[in-house]
């Protein structure tokens, strides 16, 4: 399937959203090991296992956008919109035009660092939207947003 | 080119409009930090509100509020541009919102007390999508809000102008089930949980009012007594789920008419349902293995409403109790037009066949964790649970026989369970989106779920291989 990737640096982008949530998340997770280890076993060992799972997750942390990246694609046929996305758990969304109710661009403080946005999706069937994709400089992200707005045969609600 | 037009501004006194109900939202995002402050205080003999912390607590409640309103009135621009509204706003993430007047549901002008007073109204606009307002615009004038309501309701109408309606003479009763359908559906139900429910609190409120008298009373009720107040007791629920089909469905009707169907009933409280069928989402038919016996299945009916009052969007429901299953197919076909196949009779499409590794495995897995939990806790007898892993293998087994799933030219239908089987159909014509998801251990068997997304609503297909789950869904998009 011959999808449009992101835009190069959005891997740049995801790398350092990563960094930003390993430094969020990844602290507190390593004081909660060590001390919930310590009470049943020495400290040392404690630390140690801590340390195990912290170097994990940032080894993880920094391998996972690299594949993060390269799966997501997406591609605005004449009558739909494709979005394939997913490491973990893979997925692959199609949204046909005409049922499309709004769209919104997002510009985050990173993605503006980047020169990038994030398109949202949105259709009637009420459970957030539909369809996300992020990483597009600023200019796609407008051209797709021009583009998915456009008045349907019918409302289909 | 014709140029682009301006951005419009809120009114200046939105700033002061807003601040109340901006200063309530940080009270309510931070209240228990405020909460933490005020025991603090209080638990002070010094009294509540000193210090500099709780200075500089209050300066930033303070700052939070009056900034908030500020960036609020400076980022917040509107405009009607190539027939479409577009909000945008932002300070550090800039948003534009582009909302198709077809699309609106429902333009709302709303004045509070702070509006009244600064002679200024809110405009709140409405689509099918999301579960808040998608476009408010908090403080304009009384012309300015007018003027736009005005533009966006004659260019929702022009984008709706082209839409057929259908406008049938008036039509006839189409369902009537009267006392004795109404008990079968009752009896058929098997509301059993209520009854245990009821009886765990009443045990439990008499082991807590009086432990001797209520320990004394239970050992009479071991042996053939106890099995006698058992049957009672569900015999009980039994009774009260008969009669709650029988209150809340009383006089039942289903009839078609002027394109609606419209669904009657209830003792107590009367109800009158009106579904348009131009906006029927999903029909959902249920024949649990009791009721294919006795020829009868339920139907139920979904369309998607317009906004509820806490804002959000929420289908709405008929439920048709009794309908005799040869009539399953006509009804089926009356609310959804598009159906092109009677899928009780077309051959539906099976499931993969490592769908059943998955079903097997997902069963005996929950037994033998259940199992293992009561093993450890109570008892080591209670290990012979895990012998219930054959007849649920079973069960599994009976259950991915009789799944099934089609996608035709016009509609999109699966099939589930042995034990109540539930079919689903769902008009191509109102699909909203598709998407095929695979986690680590479906990829190991090389299978996708697909879930169909409608308005309100979302069906799931029984699974499939990941190629057909994307080549299904390329074609529905």
């Amino acid at each position: 399937m011959d999808l449009i990737p992101l835009a190069p640096r959005a891997r740049w982008l995801f790398h350092l959203q990563a960094l930003f949530q390993l430094a969020l998340v990844g602290p507190p997770v390593v004081i909660g090991i060590v001390v919930g280890l310590s009470f049943v076993t020495d400290f040392i060992w404690a630390v140690g296992a801590a340390l195990a799972v912290g170097l994990l997750g940032t080894l993880f942390s920094l391998w996972l956008p690299t594949l993060a990246f390269a799966a997501w694609g997406y591609r605005l046929g004449e009558d739909d919109l494709l979005i394939q996305q997913g490491v973990i758990l893979r997925r692959l969304t199609a949204i046909p035009a005409s049922r499309i109710q709004h769209v919104d661009t997002y510009q985050g403080p990173l993605d503006r660092i980047f020169g990038l946005a994030r398109v949202h999706v949105y259709t009637a069937s009420g459970s957030g939207a539909d369809g996300v994709i992020p990483g597009l400089l600023l200019a796609e992200a407008t051209r797709l947003r021009d583009r998915l707005i456009r008045v349907g045969e019918d409302d289909a609600v | 080119m014709p140029s682009e037009p301006d951005w419009n501004l809120l009114h200046p006194a939105s700033i002061a409009v807003n601040l109340l109900p901006r200063a309530w939202r940080v009270v309510r995002g931070f209240w228990p930090l405020l909460l933490a402050l005020l025991w603090r205080g209080s638990s002070d003999d010094t009294g509540v509100w000193i210090g500099a912390f709780d200075v500089g607590i209050l300066l930033l409640f303070f700052s939070l509020t009056v900034g908030g309103t500020l960036v609020h009135w400076l980022t917040l621009r509107y405009r009607i541009h190539r027939g479409k509204l577009e909000i945008r706003s932002g300070l550090f993430t800039r948003q534009i919102r582009t909302i198709d007047p077809g699309r609106i549901q429902n333009v709302e002008l709303v004045r509070t007390i702070p509006h009244r007073l600064s002679g200024l109204v809110e405009v709140r606009i409405e689509t099918a999508s999301g579960t808040e307002v998608e476009g408010l615009l908090s403080a304009l004038t009384v012309q300015e809000a007018e003027g736009l309501q005005e533009q966006l309701v004659h260019l929702r109408d022009q984008a709706r102008a082209q839409q057929t309606e259908a406008d049938d003479p008036a039509g006839s009763v189409l369902v009537a089930n009267g006392p004795w359908e109404l008990f079968r559906y009752g009896a058929t139900a098997g509301r059993f949980g209520a009854a245990a429910v009821v009886l765990g609190l009443v045990v439990e409120a008499l082991t807590w009012a009086s432990p001797e008298t209520f320990a004394n009373t239970a050992t009479r009720f071991f042996g053939l007594q106890g099995v006698a107040l058992g049957i009672a007791v569900l015999a009980g629920a039994w009774l009260f789920g008969v009669g709650a089909v029988m209150v809340r469905h009383w006089n039942f009707s289903l009839s078609e008419r002027r394109g609606a169907l419209i669904v009657e009933g209830g003792l107590t409280t009367r109800r009158r349902l009106e579904l348009p069928l131009q906006k029927v989402q999903i029909v959902l038919t249920s024949e649990t293995l009791l009721r294919r016996w006795l020829g009868f299945g339920s139907l139920r009916v979904e369309t998607a409403a317009t906004r509820s009052d806490q804002g959000g969007t929420e289908r709405r429901a008929a439920l048709v109790p009794v309908v005799d299953r040869e009539e399953l197919p006509r009804l089926a076909r009356l609310a959804v037009p598009d159906l092109d196949v009677d899928p009780w009779r077309v051959p539906l499409r099976p499931p993969h066949r490592r769908a059943l590794i998955r079903g097997i495995a997902r069963r005996v897995l929950q037994v033998l964790a259940l199992a293992g939990l009561l093993g450890a806790l109570v008892s080591p007898w209670v290990l012979l649970l895990a012998l219930a892993t054959i007849p649920l293998s079973f069960a599994a087994w009976l259950d991915w026989r009789h799944q099934g799933w089609l996608v035709t030219d016009k509609a999109v239908i699966g099939r589930r369970g042995f034990f109540d089987r539930r079919l689903v159909v769902v008009s191509r014509r109102r699909l909203q989106s598709v998407t095929a998801t695979q986690g680590p251990l479906l990829r190991r068997l090389g299978l996708a779920e697909v879930r169909v997304r409608v308005a309100g609503n979302s069906v799931r297909l029984p699974l499939i291989a990941w190629d057909e789950a994307q080549r299904i869904v390329r074609e529905l998009g």
